[in-house]
């Protein structure tokens, strides 16, 4: 078994270890998959385009960004915090290895919890959210296992990210929409004019890329800070 | 080199200092170290812990460099292989069973037959390959011993150890410590980090102090009690006439000092230990003194090593 695979399946039974997390996730899943019900049954709601607007705004916005810092900036972070990561980092692994196979059991758990339920709901009003969530999920779990390697307080600092850039700078034009995740992963589950309450617009291919782009700088950056972390 | 001379440079020290902020850990400490067990001694804070990072390659100098099997153990993640290190600190993989944790260690390190190599480890250190606890049940002894068995799995050639008798019984010492000498014998170069003197003091004569983060001593520290010119060495002395063997003393210049315990012994200062020896058996007989004990007081690590840390 090469180590990405070793490290892919100890970080797995890890974070699902962390019964507190789940549970929160697990919760907002499902309460994605009930609202889409109640919209479904609902005689108010235009569907589709409700139902985008619902998942754009809970699902792109605070389920699967909250839901990913939650996991991937705590793979690194609880063994830097435990003092664990020593027995990770004194063995003769890479750390792309390592990186890759953290970045792999985190998004395996995002994509489990809340990407599948996401999808689901989707399904219940009519919007294709696979795309968008999963990439959505990969930029967001790169970015934030980036943060848990590199970061004295991952959360608190993911947690400022994701409410000043993703939503204050995204909010205020479609010019600055363009530097958030939100905006391009939306852009692949909006269709025609619908109007979800958040820039979009973004080209398919730029919507393909640029989260895959971020995802990739992400697992860049705590390749590095494995490499040069000072180890207690 | 501490130890013999002609031993293999495993670890090459040369000139490191480790800085945290102002904070200075550990400054301009050159050593260099062969196969075999080598305590390193030292109050809590002397900057062991910092050290033995460094020669894990877990920390980078600030200055100088560390030379481990003639490489850099920052950088070459080979190396990585040939090095085991019990670190200080209780943690484990808390979800983990014995197996799995140190199983891990050995498919990491690609270990040639993991399984096997799993249970010897296992066993090696007297825990129970078997056993179906996760290791967050475990107390402390066995916390040790589990670390131990992840450091050794992969056979390293380089081993680390950080406090690592805390917390066992004398029992599990004893095992524990003839695992060391027996490794250091196998041609492997043994670190063993402590501040309990009894227990560096079994752990053999080859010894490192530290202290404030500045290297104060290497080697066998009988030898570095002798290199101690500027104290006086004291010997206690059982006879039956101390005060004639005290003015014998006195009068030969052979002592610095007499402290005489009536009704049979006296206590010795001598500012020349060597000439000391030499000299008290003729000196006894002149003075038809009976020696019937002759005790070196502070030839021991206990005396060598306050005297350095005080000094420091």
């Amino acid at each position: 078994m090469s180590h990405a695979a070793l490290v892919f399946r100890f970080m797995f039974q890890k974070l699902l270890r962390g019964w507190g997390r789940i549970v929160v996730l697990v919760v907002l899943a499902a309460l994605a998959i009930v609202i889409a019900v109640v919209l479904r049954n609902s005689a108010d709601a235009t569907l589709p385009e409700d139902g985008a607007a619902f998942l754009v705004w809970f699902g792109l916005s605070i389920v699967l960004p909250f839901g990913a810092l939650l996991i991937a900036s705590e793979a690194f972070s609880d063994l830097r915090d435990e003092r664990t990561l020593v027995y990770l980092w004194l063995r003769p692994m890479r750390a792309w290895s390592a990186t890759a196979g953290a970045a792999g059991a985190a998004l395996t758990v995002v994509v489990v919890l809340l990407v599948v339920p996401l999808i689901v709901a989707g399904l219940i009003v009519d919007v294709d959210m696979a795309a968008g969530a999963f990439l959505a999920a990969a930029a967001y779990t790169g970015v934030f296992l980036a943060f848990g390697m590199i970061l004295s307080r991952p959360l608190l600092m993911g947690l400022l990210v994701l409410l000043v850039w993703e939503n204050v700078i995204g909010s205020l034009s479609a010019a600055t929409a363009r530097l958030t995740i939100r905006s391009y992963a939306a852009s692949l589950v909006v269709e025609g004019g619908w109007d979800v309450g958040t820039p979009v617009g973004r080209s398919f291919a730029a919507s393909i890329a640029v989260p895959l782009a971020v995802g990739a700088a992400g697992l860049l950056l705590a390749a590095w800070g494995w490499r040069r972390a000072e180890v207690a | 080199m501490s130890g013999a001379e002609t031993r293999e440079v495993m670890i090459a020290v040369e000139r490191v200092s480790k800085r945290f902020g102002d904070l200075v850990a550990v400054s301009d400490v050159s050593f260099r170290l062969g196969a075999g067990v080598t305590a390193l001694l030292g109050p809590n804070g002397a900057g062991k812990s910092t050290m033995l990072r460094m020669l894990s390659g877990l920390a980078a100098p600030s200055e100088g460099t560390v030379r481990v099997l003639g490489q850099n153990p920052r950088q070459d993640i080979e190396l990585r292989r040939r090095i085991g290190l019990v670190p200080q600190q209780e943690s484990l993989f808390e979800h983990m069973r014995l197996r799995e944790f140190v199983r891990l260690a050995a498919d990491l390190s690609g270990t040639p037959n993991p399984d096997t190599a799993t249970e010897q480890a296992i066993g090696t250190v007297g825990l129970d390959p078997g056993d179906r606890r996760r290791l967050n049940t475990y107390s402390k002894g066995m916390r040790q011993r589990a670390k131990l068995a992840y450091a050794i799995v992969c056979a390293p050639d380089l081993l680390f150890l950080d406090e690592p008798l805390t917390g066992l019984d004398p029992t599990q010492r004893n095992l524990m410590i003839d695992l060391f000498h027996r490794i250091g014998a196998s041609g492997r170069c043994v670190l063993v980090s402590s501040h309990v003197l009894d227990e560096v003091q079994r752990l053999g004569t080859d010894v490192l102090v530290m202290g404030k983060g500045r290297l104060l001593a290497e080697g066998d520290f009988r030898r570095i009690r002798d290199l101690m010119d500027d104290r006086p060495s004291r010997f206690r002395i059982t006879t039956d006439a101390p005060r004639a063997l005290a003015a014998g003393l006195i009068a030969e210049g052979l002592a610095v000092g007499v402290e005489i315990h009536e009704p049979s012994a006296l206590t010795v200062a001598t500012a020349s230990a060597g000439r000391f020896a030499a000299a008290i058996a003729p000196l006894a007989r002149d003075r038809r003194a009976s020696l019937r004990e002759l005790r070196p007081l502070d030839a021991d690590l206990e005396s060598v090593f306050r005297y350095l840390v005080e000094g420091s």
